[in-house]
């Protein structure tokens, strides 16, 4: 299957006071298939969205990425930076951000706001920007299109803004959408029409999502496959069926337990919890990252890294034990 | 389980607007009937704009209501003093970053109760701020930190150590797990289920997760519009929800699909 994204060994650094540097993205590899759901999840601070803003060219300022290749839409950049990926940002790869009332110009109306995407990128025509935006805005299930363009922001509900990011997103007809828990601040009625919306226009439109979340119940329901990034580094890859269902890595179990699941944990009865906090991504230790806080870790693991590992061809994870019979003891 | 009744409302209401300014007037809390007993966790859930933060604020005396009453241990809360109610009763919040006054110290912060209701000695108050640390599981390293040294989930067990110093029977907890990551969210959840046991503690736990709720909750509440549209044990409302309200929320609820995928052909 052909690719959106084919990344190997992306970094980013970030230099701190006193000769020390900060690691959020440590040698991540990124496929991405046309057409598929790839679900990114991981606690705060885990790197997700500092690997996700890489993508775009907006990192911090200070900040620097690296990657031994990196081809995103089918073009092949040599730099990672603001100015190498400002071509392709907002139209080939547009982004959903969480929060529709930060994300949205409060002084702009909403129709300026869509045809700006539109004139920037595709053709200067008014025209011809407002018909495209009037029509996304009936795409993505707004009534009333045409009145809608002349509101503002804060005169709209969570979550038509958040439609109106999603149509915004899809004003230059993109190859790769990156929501970054586009769903996180709705209700949950509102989070199932969002996400549904989304597989419509994947489905319409052949659209790739990168998908940024911690909701291991929005990862089912919308993921094809699921990455599962700790401490800067992605710690299991696979289809959502198997890194849901049968972990190999014991932070994604650990992480899986800690979740109340109707039907699956007793009411009132304790959760599984992991001991410790993310490490802090400043001089990171050149073993198992996850070690220190490991109920299975043993003396492999606080010497090397572990490296990738292939469970079958299309799982892969990051532990020296993660094979069976091999496994860390699972919390029950 | 006790069965003695805590607290209870009698048609409470709460109506914003309604003056000759502002016509229409809208209602938070629409003449609600509620009782919690003793040891209890009675949960609320419902979507944003449904009055569940209103109705907390109403419990916990931080509004008037527009009409109805609030009866704790039976006596009307227009009876009761402040200090009365507060020692009966304290809040979790849900934000540990705006509900902590980050120019005070940890002390500072969790003896304040003390400070104000109990008039203890100085060596008696550090004693029982100590110890409430160590409960909540933090060590006494902590006391003089200031809250932005803390991480999320160490900021909420600094709320909840707040909360218990006074030794209430009911703590109202507001969304109080919304801004913590999953893995800490358990330990919270966690920490709540082992105190309530330790210390027969109720609470009203009001979330728009309806998976915490469910995992935590003895009754449940549904509010829609300031409304209770449902309420009953947490098996009657999640395993046989009869209002359509109910059952569309829960309908649109995802939760994990987890146990080994079938091996494909």
């Amino acid at each position: 299957m052909s690719k959106v994204a084919s990344i190997r060994n992306l970094q980013v650094r970030i230099p701190l006071q006193d000769r020390q540097t900060l690691a959020p993205v440590r040698g991540i590899d990124l496929d991405i298939d046309v057409g598929s759901t790839t679900c990114l999840v991981g606690e705060s601070g885990s790197g997700k969205s500092m690997a996700s803003m890489a993508l775009l060219g907006l990192l911090p300022r200070t900040a620097t990425a690296t990657a031994d290749s990196f081809n995103l839409v089918g073009r092949s950049f040599q730099s990672i930076d603001e100015k190498a990926l400002a071509s392709v940002r907002g139209k080939d790869i547009a982004m959903i951000f969480q929060e529709p009332m930060t994300s949205l110009n409060p002084v702009y109306t909403i129709g300026s706001q869509l045809e700006e995407v539109y004139l920037r990128h595709l053709d200067r025509d008014r025209r011809r920007a407002r018909v495209r935006a009037l029509e996304l805005l009936e795409r993505v299930g707004i009534g009333n299109a045409h009145a809608r363009l002349s509101q503002y922001p804060h005169e709209l509900s969570g979550g038509l803004r958040q439609r109106v990011m999603i149509a915004m997103a899809l004003m230059c007809d993109p190859k790769l959408i990156i929501a970054d828990e586009p769903t996180t601040a709705l209700d949950v009625t509102t989070q199932l029409q969002v996400l549904e919306l989304l597989r419509e226009i994947q489905r319409d439109y052949g659209t790739s999502l990168l998908f940024i979340t911690h909701d291991f119940g929005v990862v089912s329901h919308i993921a094809d496959d699921v990455l599962v990034m700790y401490a800067g580094q992605i710690v299991e890859s696979g289809p959502v069926a198997t890194v849901l269902g049968d972990p190999a890595h014991p932070y994604t179990r650990a992480l899986l337990d800690c979740v109340p699941i109707p039907h699956l944990r007793p009411r009132g009865s304790l959760l599984g919890s992991i001991p410790g906090v993310v490490p802090s991504l400043i001089g990171m230790p050149e073993h198992c990252s996850f070690s220190s806080r490991c109920s299975g870790a043993r003396s492999l693991c606080v010497k090397h890294e572990a490296p990738q590992q292939y469970l079958d061809p299309s799982h892969w994870s990051r532990c020296h034990f993660q094979f069976p019979g091999n496994q860390a003891p699972l919390r029950t | 389980m006790g069965t003695r009744m805590l607290l209870q409302t009698q048609d409470l209401s709460l109506t914003y607007g309604g003056t000759a300014s502002q016509k229409k007037s809208t209602a938070a809390v629409a003449s609600v009937n509620l009782d919690l007993r003793s040891g209890e966790v009675l949960g609320i859930v419902g979507e944003s704009g449904c009055g569940k933060s209103s109705l907390a604020k109403l419990l916990l005396g931080l509004l008037a209501p527009s009409s109805g009453k609030i009866l704790l241990n039976g006596r009307n809360y227009d009876e009761l003093a402040r200090g009365e109610r507060a020692r009966r009763m304290q809040p979790v919040f849900q934000d540990p970053y705006s509900s902590l006054n980050p120019r005070k110290t940890i002390s500072q912060i969790v003896g304040l109760p003390l400070d104000v209701h109990a008039g203890l000695t100085k060596r008696e108050r550090d004693i029982q701020v100590a110890e409430i640390l160590t409960l909540v599981g933090l060590s006494s390293g902590y006391l003089q930190r200031l809250p932005s040294e803390l991480s999320g989930g160490q900021r909420q067990r600094i709320s909840i150590a707040r909360a218990l110093i006074l030794k209430p029977q009911i703590v109202i907890c507001d969304e109080p797990t919304s801004a913590l990551d999953v893995s800490v969210q358990a330990q919270i959840l966690n920490l709540l289920i082992s105190l309530r046991k330790e210390f027969g503690l109720a609470y009203i736990f009001i979330s728009h997760n309806l998976a915490i709720v469910e995992h935590i909750a003895d009754r449940v509440a549904v509010m829609r519009s300031g409304h209770i549209v449902e309420s009953g044990s947490v098996s009657d409302i999640f395993d046989r929800p009869s209002h359509p309200y109910t059952q569309s929320l829960l309908h649109a609820a995802l939760s994990p699909k987890l146990g080994r995928p079938e091996p494909s052909a």
